[in-house]
């Protein structure tokens, strides 16, 4: 276990930016997702803390020290993939000794530490097993064990659950981070399913187009996108171009406090379960344009009287055609300057 | 689909005659005494041709040259090829695509060619006539298809484990013994196999190179068919594929006792 910090990481590839400048840290014992569509460096950034790959810029360090040259045999920073990884050709109990193999730790050390491991991951009785006949969520589990039993510095898991059918998937969120917890591992999700990094993660950084644009808890990285990248990322989310003046910003929704004094342009983001309707009181009128049932929502499409459409969910049952009246609360109501 | 079903049956049935037939000829020509015109089948058979050829001390010499050089091509095929193909199968570099047509370029070249050029250069550097020099020369001929189908097999094999491992914190030797060597050992094998077959088979190069000094299997078998005399050839012939079957077996039975149970044999 370590705390990881990345000071200015940077990576290009025949000057093409992957990665800019991040600054990142990772609290010893914390889960953190990194969150962010496919192409937005998420894997390269694992590779780096993993020595997979060295930076092209910037120092990666392990509780203080310097490690962005050290070999990745070295580093104790391990990746469990996707696709697991496991050796086809190496039982289950063999997969996972071998990293305590290559420690040459003796041969009754690595019987009990793979019997305990596998208890852990409530695989036992499979240990003479190849990894053709387990099952996905099995073979991911046994690649989560053979990486704990070496109490890696950090464990970077790449989209691990992935490959796993829906239900399977919850259950193996809920079995990853109780493991993390009992283990007590530094431990980085990559992910690009939201619901998944805030499930799991104590902190979730945001990472589009190489950037990271926001480190923060999913309660506040939710409700309190830092800028309108991020809250369009997260998607759910209303977008209404206005003014702010005198410290108000006003738009098609109405008017909303702001802390700006001066006179600017700006857009606001309301996301669609903060949309309130009501069939008597609001502030501006619509109509039921379309409606999509959701199971716990329902969600409508609502053209405004003064123009211009927004999306609302919500539990209440309004039928197409009917008039709505829209609101919005002021600490729903988060307002961008637009540049 | 009844029709698919015959056409398919067909197609197989055509082909293991046309793959069995050739060697049952050989096998009826190696027994037969007499075989006039208008028979169908020899009107007496007699093993006296394979009774003079087992007791001629030129066939025991010849199939244990050939099986050295085999070997030895083997082995030195496998030696060159190993590196290349893993850096041409998993690494992009300057120059990829120039050495995987490097390395097609004997076989795109007339054998004679190839080996009439090395001949020069082997009789300044005295290994004409030499086995050294007739095992560099089968080597040529064995590196292309083995560079292929290894190069294949790193393409499919990917990066992936070998990055894991080092993760798990094996060092170089660890990885390679452990994880890289057990994953393309079916590579190595059908390598293995390729380059044995191909220096089984030289013909015209052992000739070249080895000046009639180094006597093999093809060497002996050649004049006879050129000769007309169809039955020693086709004793010899069975002689031939026979050694190289048994030598193939016995790789892929050694491979198998160290390559656990039958996950790369029969995955």
């Amino acid at each position: 276990m370590a705390r990881i910090t990345l000071v200015g990481v940077a990576k290009a590839f025949n000057d093409k930016q992957i990665l800019d400048r991040l600054d990142l840290d990772i609290e010893n014992g914390e889960l953190l997702a990194l969150l962010g569509p496919s192409g937005s460096g998420k894997t390269t950034l694992l590779k780096l803390i993993a020595g997979l790959d060295t930076p092209s810029a910037g120092r990666i360090k392990f509780d203080g020290s310097d490690v962005t040259l050290v070999s990745t045999r070295h580093r104790q920073a391990i990746i469990v993939f996707q696709d697991h990884c496991l050796f086809p050709h190496l039982t289950v109990k063999e997969n996972i000794a071998f990293g305590l193999r290559a420690r040459n730790e003796p041969r009754a050390t690595i019987d009990r530490k793979v019997g305990e491991i596998l208890e852990v991951v409530q695989l036992p009785g499979r240990q003479n097993s190849l990894p053709h006949a387990l099952s996905g969520g099995e073979k991911q589990r046994i690649a989560l064990a053979r990486a704990c039993v070496l109490k890696p510095r950090v464990l970077l898991l790449d989209e691990p659950f992935s490959n796993l059918d829906v239900n399977l998937r919850l259950s193996m969120r809920e079995f990853v981070v109780s493991l993390q917890r009992v283990l007590k591992l530094t431990c980085v999700l990559v992910t690009h399913d939201k619901e998944e990094a805030f499930v799991m993660a104590e902190r979730v950084a945001v990472l589009l187009d190489g950037r990271l644009e926001q480190v923060d808890t999913p309660e506040n990285l939710y409700d309190r996108p830092k800028n309108k990248k991020v809250a369009e990322f997260l998607g759910e989310a209303n977008f209404f171009p206005g003014v702010v003046a005198d410290g108000v910003f006003t738009c098609a929704l109405g008017s909303f406090a702001t802390p700006w004094q001066d006179t600017r342009q700006a857009v606001g983001m309301v996301r669609y379960d903060n949309v309130q309707l009501g069939r008597h009181t609001g502030n501006t009128l619509g109509k039921i344009k379309d409606k999509v049932f959701a199971g716990r929502y329902t969600f409508y499409k609502v053209a405004l009287a003064a123009g211009g459409e927004l999306m609302a969910s919500c539990k209440e049952s309004f039928t197409l055609g009917d008039a709505v009246y829209v609101s919005c609360a002021d600490h729903a109501m988060q307002v961008y300057s637009t540049p | 689909m009844k029709w698919g079903r015959a056409v398919g049956h067909f197609v197989m049935w055509t082909a293991a005659v046309a793959c069995v037939s050739p060697l049952l000829s050989l096998i009826v020509l190696a027994f037969s005494a007499q075989w006039p015109f208008p028979h169908l089948v020899p009107s007496l058979f007699t093993a006296d041709h394979l009774a003079k050829l087992l007791l001629s001390p030129r066939l025991g010499e010849a199939v244990t040259t050939s099986l050295e050089l085999a070997l030895l091509t083997t082995v030195a095929t496998l030696l060159l090829v190993f590196p290349a193909a893993k850096a041409a199968g998993l690494y992009s570099f300057r120059g990829r695509e120039a050495l995987k047509l490097l390395a097609l370029m004997p076989v795109m070249v007339p054998a004679a060619t190839v080996t009439m050029g090395l001949h020069y250069f082997m009789i300044r550097v005295g290994l004409a006539g030499t086995m050294l020099g007739v095992v560099i020369v089968h080597t040529v001929f064995a590196v292309p298809y083995a560079f292929r189908i290894l190069m294949y097999v790193f393409e499919i094999m990917g990066e992936q484990h070998e990055e894991q491992a080092a993760m798990l914190g094996a060092g170089p030797l660890m990885v390679f013994s452990a994880v890289t060597l057990p994953l393309v050992m079916p590579g190595m094998v059908a390598a293995a196999t390729m380059s044995f077959v191909i220096s089984f088979s030289q013909y015209i190069t052992t000739f070249i190179i080895g000046g009639g000094r180094l006597l093999t299997v093809p060497l002996l078998l050649v004049p006879h068919v050129q000769g007309g005399e169809l039955h020693v050839a086709s004793v010899y012939s069975l002689v031939f594929i026979f050694t190289a079957l048994a030598a193939l077996v016995l790789l892929r039975a050694v491979v198998r006792h160290y390559y656990r149970e039958t996950y790369f044999l029969n995955p």
